[in-house]
């Protein structure tokens, strides 16, 4: 059992407990807080974990302060769940993109909520960057079960929990060891991409090697829509400046796939890390033992090499025949 | 005996008519005639010739196969296992091997003996022994099984309860060994013989699998040749990756030692101990972190594991590689169990016997220092005996590793400086650290940053990088210490989180801009350097090859210095203001001055369109130019191939070619082993294992905490020992699915609820199996017994295995068993932590009141509530009326209103079929083979004596949990008998019919025929009878002469009654004397006897 003290990264302490099979204790989860204990959209998330999972046990204590989860089987299936007010649908649906490619049938979850605001990705940053990059580890490709992986948008909400958002995800036996989107160049073109009914904007970047970068621009109040054009513009241009393979939210994902695969050895290019992709690294070799081999790049001052072999994960709940 | 056949080869003729015939045609032709008759060889039919192509691409195909990637290379060491019931000579076999790769005699063979056999081969002999749990762990390692059969016994079971074993765990090789053939007299029989076990082994493995045969023993060693031979083939085979195999890290033990600290030991005599062991990798990579389980101890977590210079290393030197045969300094053997080879391996030292002439001794000490070693020497008998002891200081950084990863850094503040060092936290191995030291500098702050030191960036941690301000100066890091506080975030402190912002940005996977961006937006595009960077990225595609595709697409909602107005609609903002470099003809020279602005105003879909139609263009050629070019390719082919031999060779060729299917497979797991390789290349090995894990073929040590005191007490060489890496989840319980099958050797049925042992991965354990069948509706029916000859399912509560792991179960593990001892194997389809196995229940009723189609029924429930339960539940009679429950009455309780098709009879029985789920009892019980004691060896009291443990003889096999039978055999209790169960003659009571009564209306009515008949014959009337005088005389005469009679015969037979009693009261009488008598005479005979043999034995003392 792994024991941690703080309440920090509690999605990622979840989402490996759940893939590497190892039960985890957190404890003095904000002790000193005004609000101590877990938050309402973490106790959400837990049910959500609860719901796609065979098994699994969680036992928090009265106060909210000290949480034991022991992990079960990805089952998947069909799920409805409604994720609340206090975090948009993309905080749940990062949080079990990549648990429920290894369940044991090819899932539909329709989630209701909030579908675009702050502090998380939009929607649409989800369903065009997110999942076309989880879709370069082989998960919707002829040989995953289930059809193509998806996010259809039924509604949307800003600020009502009304969105209705449905995810669509196949199961796979394993995923593939990536490299292909190691050391790229050339960028070729910043697109205005989806946008959401007038309360933000998602832009988009597509690099000529088929790297995506993507930001999300939410408008505050008394903000004046050219101010925000122009964060948007400079977000995207940061992103672009960087020679990374993926956009600074993206980082942890590919790391976390890449440790998942097979005993083969994965390498991308990233930017400059992100500190909760720090936190991304230390907690997948806490819990699946894959240490990176970090290596900076000799032609760009701001981009670094990693590479790593592994961990071997296959899909254990999906049935044989 | 090696039979290979060997055909003479095909002389040339030189001479002779048909050479002149064939010279003169050379001449003619100035080149030698193919075929005598070229139209012969044409073909004839195009149906023919069809199918003959469509059978040889079949036949290509068919011998295709997915393409595994294997993990280990080839340089490991080959596991042998030698394996063969009790006296077939498999220590002979071993000795004789042993002697023939490295010259030496081996006189004790215990545990594992690794030696070079050739150029790039190592190999690892293990003689197994007879017991079940050795040849199940032999099995699940073995590379090669050497297989031992005695042919003047012929097969035993053991030989085929191993090959089962084998076929379960991914059958190795395995090479057959008659010996025992000297035995035979007549050459006919033996050949016969031979015959007879080769077809049988043949249907056992493959058709042509390889059977050696040993002649007698010359020398105790098998004849040189025959051995040679062996050795031959062994060094040529070739191994198929193994899926457990493939991706389970394992060890095979061949050096242990306990590393307890004295005292510990002394303080607490039974407490756990700590113990290193020793061996090479197989399988895959062994990483620090997993989890491991030893086979017949249990489930463990290493502590510390090492690498070690190999003891068995390959040749490597150039000059050596060049030689074709080994030097004999190079045929290292290293059997550290064993005590061969002049080393002698104790507890925890190792001592090696050099003679004296080999050392040149200097006047300084020695001091050798191996990686890992240090090395001292020891005067003992007037032989040198060098001492290598192992520092185990290496753990020690253990446990402040696991504390720096993730733990609250506020209390661990005032120690900072303390752990400063670097070196110490980095890498908990000494040797990790010392390689990390000459790695560039650069390596080692990230890495440290990220995994290492997180005090360092706990008292950074107020200061927050900015991402956001791309100020390229500042983002150089190499090289600078300082640059590492900016370039990484540390992660928040709790306390932080009261300000509701931060609060919200918990767990966020988002960058945080806010605090950047407003004060960025103006200064932004005002640096210069960013600037150009950005530029330089959005339009240097512009020099690649697809221009067109690119050019049109080089629009950015970017805006210079002009600050010009972005608007807050969309559609403007994308074809907006763009900032794109020089347009047109564009060079790469040009890229500096591209300062200039345009305005981008062309409409959109427009340039798509033609973007499409470029792509589209250019794919085609590109397919063009692949067909055209493998065409070519195809025809080239043609022209060279002209017999059939040629043509199999060019069907390869397109193979390679023409992209298929399974060359796309092959080429992408070759890029990706190519890929594997580079990637750590440059490194050395053991910055290699902190990455990757031990690579197969090293050579390591591993350190246990917590292993129980009875492993180290009743550590015995002779059988294997394992340590097997499990992949996560592996160490977790759940309910295992899997498709059983009864052995069809084995003489009984399994049972529901009997429990099982199990060999599943790299586990042996105890289990009780449900047994269930998959109904057609998918219903998971429960099964009392395994079918008899068809495969079912079964769960059981167990650790969870990969599907498509084989097993095999066993009722029985002793070795004294005269049958088959496996009684079941299958294979894991599905995992799952709750179980779906129904049986059958049938709820009984009686109907208490009818109605026409109404029926109250009683007695099948017993509460309102459980009634409410089951309402609109199908109920149906016995006799086949089908019903529906409807309501519960109030009274009496349980009992309710049911419809039914038709009107019921009261002796009618209601039942409603019901399925009750079932799980399996979550029962496991490890084989815990290596804490037992065994019995004992016979040069094998050294442990035992220095652990000063009782007598060997109280030894105890591993007791698993009794079935139910064995109980009840034991305690002499038959089955529990179900009083209802049984088969009573049944008390039937007459019916009663009333009798029939028609209305006189409908008599009336009847035709005649059916009229009830009124002139019926009364039965049992009696008449009075009046007799007269005479009659009366006549008849009181006749009573009186039977009563005469009757009482004459009753008289005689009680006469004769008693007459047989007495005979046979004699009769005994006699016979009981007789038997004493034979007694008296018996007991006197063997009296004589004994004391006749016993005079004897005294006259030969004597």
């Amino acid at each position: 059992m792994e024991i941690f003290q703080d309440h920090s990264d509690f999605r990622q302490r979840i989402i490996l407990s759940t893939l590497s099979g190892k039960a985890i204790k957190i404890e003095k989860i904000r002790e000193k807080d005004e609000e101590p204990g877990l938050l309402d959209y973490e106790i959400n998330y837990l049910r959500l974990i609860e719901k796609i999972t065979n098994g699994c046990e969680i036992e928090v204590n009265k106060t909210g302060t000290k949480l034991i989860f022991k992990p079960g089987l990805i089952i998947g299936g069909n799920i409805n769940h409604k994720c609340g007010k206090s975090r948009p649908i993309t905080y749940f649906l990062e949080g079990i993109a990549c648990l429920i490619p290894f369940g044991k049938k090819p899932s539909t979850i329709t989630l209701t909520g909030i579908t675009n605001a702050e502090p998380d990705i939009s929607i649409d940053t989800f369903s065009k960057v997110t999942i076309e990059n989880i879709k370069k580890f082989g998960i919707g490709d002829e040989d995953s079960i289930g059809g193509n992986i998806s996010v259809k948008i039924n509604k949307r909400a800003t600020s009502t929990d009304e969105g209705e958002v449905v995810f669509n995800c196949p199961i796979v036996k394993k995923i593939e060891a990536n490299s292909a989107c190691g050391g790229r160049k050339n960028h070729q073109k910043g697109k205005m991409a989806g946008n959401s009914v007038g309360y933000g904007v998602s832009l988009i970047a597509k690099t000529n090697t088929k790297c995506l970068y993507g930001i999300d621009c939410f408008a505050h109040s008394g903000e004046v829509a050219e101010d925000l054009g122009k964060k948007s513009a400079i977000k995207i241009l940061t992103e672009i400046s960087i020679s990374s393979c993926v956009d600074s939210t993206h980082q942890w994902i590919m790391l976390l796939f890449m440790a998942l695969c097979p005993q083969d050895v994965s390498q991308i290019k990233l930017g400059k890390l992100s500190p909760y992709t720090i936190s991304w690294l230390r907690g997948i070799r806490q819990f699946l033992g894959v240490l990176f081999k970090i290596k900076t790049d000799p032609e760009s001052q701001n981009s670094v090499f990693l590479s790593c072999v592994g961990s071997g994960l296959t899909n254990i709940s999906k049935r044989n025949f | 005996m090696n039979e290979e056949q060997e055909n003479k080869k095909h002389n040339k003729k030189n001479v002779g008519g048909k050479f002149a015939k064939k010279k003169k045609l050379m001449k003619k032709n100035k080149q030698f005639p193919k075929h005598k008759n070229e139209k012969a060889f044409s073909v004839r039919s195009s149906v023919n010739f069809q199918k003959i192509a469509q059978r040889r691409t079949d036949r290509i195909e068919k011998k295709l196969h997915y393409p595994i990637v294997k993990r280990s290379t080839d340089d490991k060491p080959i596991i042998v296992g030698v394996v063969g019931p009790p006296s077939t000579g498999k220590s002979t076999l071993i000795r004789s091997l042993v002697k023939r790769y490295t010259k030496q005699n081996i006189n004790e063979i215990k545990g594992p003996i690794t030696l070079i056999s050739g150029k790039n081969r190592r190999l690892t002999f293990f003689e197994s022994k007879n017991d079940l749990n050795s040849m199940v762990d032999i099995a699940k390692i073995a590379d090669l099984i050497l297989l031992l059969i005695d042919a003047s016994f012929g097969f035993e079971m053991e030989t085929f309860e191993f090959l089962n074993l084998l076929q379960a765990h991914g059958f190795p090789r395995v090479m057959g060994i008659l010996t025992h053939l000297d035995k035979f007299k007549e050459n006919k029989t033996l050949r016969r013989t031979k015959k007879i076990l080769k077809k049988r082994f043949w249907t056992e493995i493959y058709q042509g699998a390889k059977l050696f045969y040993l002649s007698g023993i010359i020398y105790g060693r098998y004849p040189k040749r025959e051995i040679l031979n062996l050795s031959r083939f062994i060094s040529v085979m070739k191994f198929r990756p193994l899926i457990w195999r493939n991706t389970h890290p394992f060890v095979f033990v061949d050096r242990f030692e306990d590393i307890t600290e004295p005292e510990e030991i002394r303080k607490n005599p039974k407490g756990d101990r700590k113990v290193a062991l020793y061996g090479y990798v197989h399988g895959m990579n062994f990483k620090k972190d997993i989890k491991v389980h030893i086979p017949g101890c249990g489930d463990f977590r290493i502590q510390n594991i090492t690498l070690l210079p190999d003891p068995c290393p390959l040749p490597t030197k150039e000059q050596e590689l060049k030689r074709r045969t080994l030097n004999e300094r190079e045929k290292i053997l290293y059997c550290p169990m064993s005590n061969v080879g002049g080393v002698f391996f104790d507890k925890d030292a190792v001592y090696i016997d050099i003679p004296d002439e080999q050392i040149r001794f200097s006047s300084d000490n020695i001091t050798d220092h191996g990686p890992g070693e240090n090395l001292k020497i020891v005067m003992d008998d007037g032989r040198v005996r060098r001492k290598a002891i192992f520092e185990e200081n290496s753990q020690k950084n253990n446990k402040q590793k696991n504390e720096f990863v993730f733990d609250d850094d506020e209390e661990d503040e005032d120690e900072d400086e303390d752990e400063i060092d670097y070196n110490e936290v980095y890498n908990t191995d000494k040797i990790a650290a010392h390689e990390s030291l000459l790695a560039p500098n650069i390596n080692i702050n990230l890495s440290k940053l990220i995994y290492g030191d997180d005090n360092n960036d706990h008292n950074e941690s107020k200061k927050i990088t900015n991402l956001s301000t791309m100020d390229t100066n500042k983002i150089q890091y190499e090289n600078e210490e300082n640059s590492d506080e900016e370039f990484f975030i540390p992660v928040k402190k709790s306390n932080d989180s009261n300000d509701p912002k931060t609060k919200l940005r918990n767990d966020c996977s988002v960058f945080s801009w806010d605090n950047t961006t407003d004060i960025n937006v103006e200064n932004f595009f005002n640096q210069e350097e960013l600037m150009k960077i950005i530029r330089q990225k959005i339009s240097q595609t512009k020099i690649g090859q697809n221009d067109d595709e690119n050019e049109n697409e080089n629009e950015n909602e970017n805006d210079n210095d002009n600050d010009e107005e972005i608007y807050g609609d969309f559609e403007d903002l994308e074809t907006g203001e763009t900032f794109e470099g020089k347009k047109g003809n564009f060079d790469g020279n040009e890229n500096g001055n591209e300062n200039e602005v345009e305005n981008f105003d062309e409409n959109e879909n427009e340039d798509e369109n033609e973007n499409d139609y470029h792509k589209k263009k250019i794919l085609q050629k590109e397919k063009f130019d692949e067909e055209y070019d493998t065409k070519q390719e195809y025809e080239d082919g043609d022209e060279k191939s002209h017999s059939r031999k040629h043509r199999n060779d060019k069907a390869f060729k397109m193979d390679e070619k023409i992209p298929t299917f399974f060359g796309e497979l092959q080429e992408n797991s070759e890029q990706q082993n190519q890929v594997n390789k580079q990637e750590f290349e440059e490194q050395d090995l053991q910055t290699r294992a902190i990455y990757t894990g031990c690579p197969p073929g090293t050579y390591v040590r591993m350190e246990f905490e917590e292993i129980p005191v009875e492993f180290v007490e009743y550590f015995d060489a002779h059988y294997p020992i394992i340590v097997g890496g499990l992949q996560s989840h592996e160490d977790q319980m759940g309910f295992v699915h899997v498709r059983i099958k009864r052995h069809r050797w084995y003489k009984k049925i399994l049972k529901t609820n009997d429990p099982l042992i199990i060999s599943i991965g790299w586990r042996r354990f105890q289990t009780i199996p449900l047994y269930f069948i998959t109904d057609q509706n998918n219903r998971q029916r429960a099964l009392k017994y395994t079918p008899e000859h068809m495969h079912c399912e079964a769960f059981f509560y167990g650790p969870i295995t990969p599907q498509n792991t084989g097993f095999v179960g066993f009722q029985y593990i002793d070795d004294n068993l005269a049958g088959f001892r496996i009684s079941a194997t299958g294979v894991v389809l599905e995992l799952d932590q709750s179980v779906s196995v129904v049986k059958k229940l049938k709820l009984v009723g009686y109907p208490f009141k009818i109605f026409k189609n109404t029926a109250f029924i009683q007695n099948m429930f017993s509460t309102q509530l459980e009634v409410a339960k089951f309402e609109r539940a199908k109920i149906r009679t016995v006799s086949g009326i089908r019903g529906q429950i409807k309501k519960a009455l109030k009274s009496p309780p349980g009992a309710f209103r049911a419809t039914f098709e038709d009107k019921i009879r009261t002796s009618d029985i209601v039942f409603m079929r019901t399925w009750f789920p079932v799980k399996p009892f979550n029962f496991y019980n490890p084989v815990t083979s290596h804490l037992m004691k065994r019995k004992p060896q016979k040069n094998n009291l050294e442990i035992s004596e220095n652990e000063n443990v009782q007598s060997p003889t109280d030894s105890v096999s591993w007791q698993p949990m009794k079935t139910v039978v064995q109980l009840r055999r034991e305690q002499g209790v038959g089955p529990v008998v179900n009083q209802d169960s049984l088969y009573k003659n049944v008390d039937r009571k007459e019916p009663l019919f009333n009798s029939l009564k028609i209305p006189k209306k409908l008599q009336a009515q009847l035709p005649f025929e059916l009229k009830p008949k009124f002139s019926k014959i009364q039965k049992n009337q009696t008449r009075a009878v009046v007799l007269d005088d005479h009659e009366k005389k006549v008849v009181g005469l006749v009573n009186q002469i039977t009563q005469i009679s009757k009482d004459k015969a009753q008289k005689q037979k009680q006469l004769s009654q008693k007459k047989n009693i007495e005979k046979k009261r004699k009769k005994d009488k006699e016979e009981k004397e007789f038997a004493l008598r034979r007694a008296e005479v018996r007991h006197r005979f063997f009296a004589r006897k004994t004391a006749f043999s016993k005079n004897r034995l005294n006259s030969k003392k004597k």
